[in-house]
């Protein structure tokens, strides 16, 4: 049951479902700028050691495009990069800010046991 | 792996097939690779049946909650339902399993107008081009384009206004 009531916390009104974590890792990552697929596999890969499969990335990344969370910009040959919209900053920002309450108090509590 | 690409809707292949082509250059083959494609595979043509399709009205409690049903009953009733003749249990898990594929779409059929184009990969409905020039001109030939009467295009074709002539011959020669 808590698991189920975090989980419905954490969607909030854009319910991602088991992209959520896809969806925050490449949302972070564009924060750092416009980046194609293969760019953002790797700076995910390096921030959080999490790699993403194709399939997941480009399931995330339709579902981000269709709430207007990023957009697509024009195609580099075959490569198209996708740059992160200022709703996409502010959904960002909510989930990090969230996880970082959560980080420090885990951590809080940890240098107490 | 590039061959499980194929699996995903036209529609998403449109629009990503040479962006993932591009990512699987970069990845090894592998099991891991071969799975996370076919999840996405499985995941885009739900995401685009659901979007395709809104006519569905059965909530997927009830739909789980008549399987629950069926499957118990079935379950525990079996000899009952012998007595009776009837497998009450078969039928009520049999419809609970209609009205879930129901839900998910996949016995739906295409909405007319919706040929697969337009945006694709998140499962928006595709709303439907609409005819040039009058609405009435345009209710009129999407009727007769229903029924397929070459007779009566021919007789509306004489009728309507030049400016109109050119619109309905494209049409039916389309």
């Amino acid at each position: 049951m808590y698991h189920i009531q975090m989980h419905r916390s954490s969607i909030g009104p854009l319910d991602l479902g088991r992209f959520e974590e896809p969806a925050v890792l490449i949302l972070t990552s564009l924060l750092d700028g416009p980046r194609h697929g293969y760019a953002i596999v790797k700076d995910v890969e390096a921030v959080s050691e999490v790699h993403l499969g194709p399939g997941t990335l480009y399931a995330t990344l339709a579902r981000l495009e269709a709430r207007g969370l990023i957009e697509a910009l024009p195609a580099d040959d075959r490569r198209r990069p996708y740059r992160i919209t200022d709703a996409g900053v502010e959904l960002a920002r909510g989930r990090l800010e969230r996880m970082r309450r959560i980080a420090h108090a885990g951590l809080a509590r940890l240098s107490r046991a | 792996m590039r061959l499980l690409l194929y699996l995903y809707p036209r529609r998403w292949r449109r629009r990503y097939l040479h962006e993932v082509e591009a990512v699987l250059e970069h990845e090894p083959r592998s099991l891991v690779v071969c799975v996370d494609l076919l999840r996405g595979a499985l995941d885009a043509h739900l995401t685009l049946r659901r979007g395709r399709d809104q006519r569905t009205s059965v909530p997927i409690p009830l739909s789980v909650g008549l399987l629950l049903a069926g499957g118990v009953t079935l379950a525990v009733g079996t000899e009952a339902g012998a007595r009776a003749g009837i497998p009450v249990g078969a039928v009520l898990a049999l419809i609970a399993a209609g009205i879930m594929l129901r839900r998910l779409g996949l016995p739906s059929r295409r909405r007319r107008g919706d040929r697969g184009d337009g945006d694709p990969g998140h499962g928006a409905p595709v709303p439907r081009k609409p005819l040039p020039g009058s609405p009435r001109l345009a209710a009129t030939l999407r009727a007769i384009r229903s029924r397929r009467r070459p007779a009566a295009a021919e007789q509306l074709h004489e009728e309507v206004e030049p400016e109109y002539q050119e619109t309905i011959r494209q049409r039916f020669s389309a």
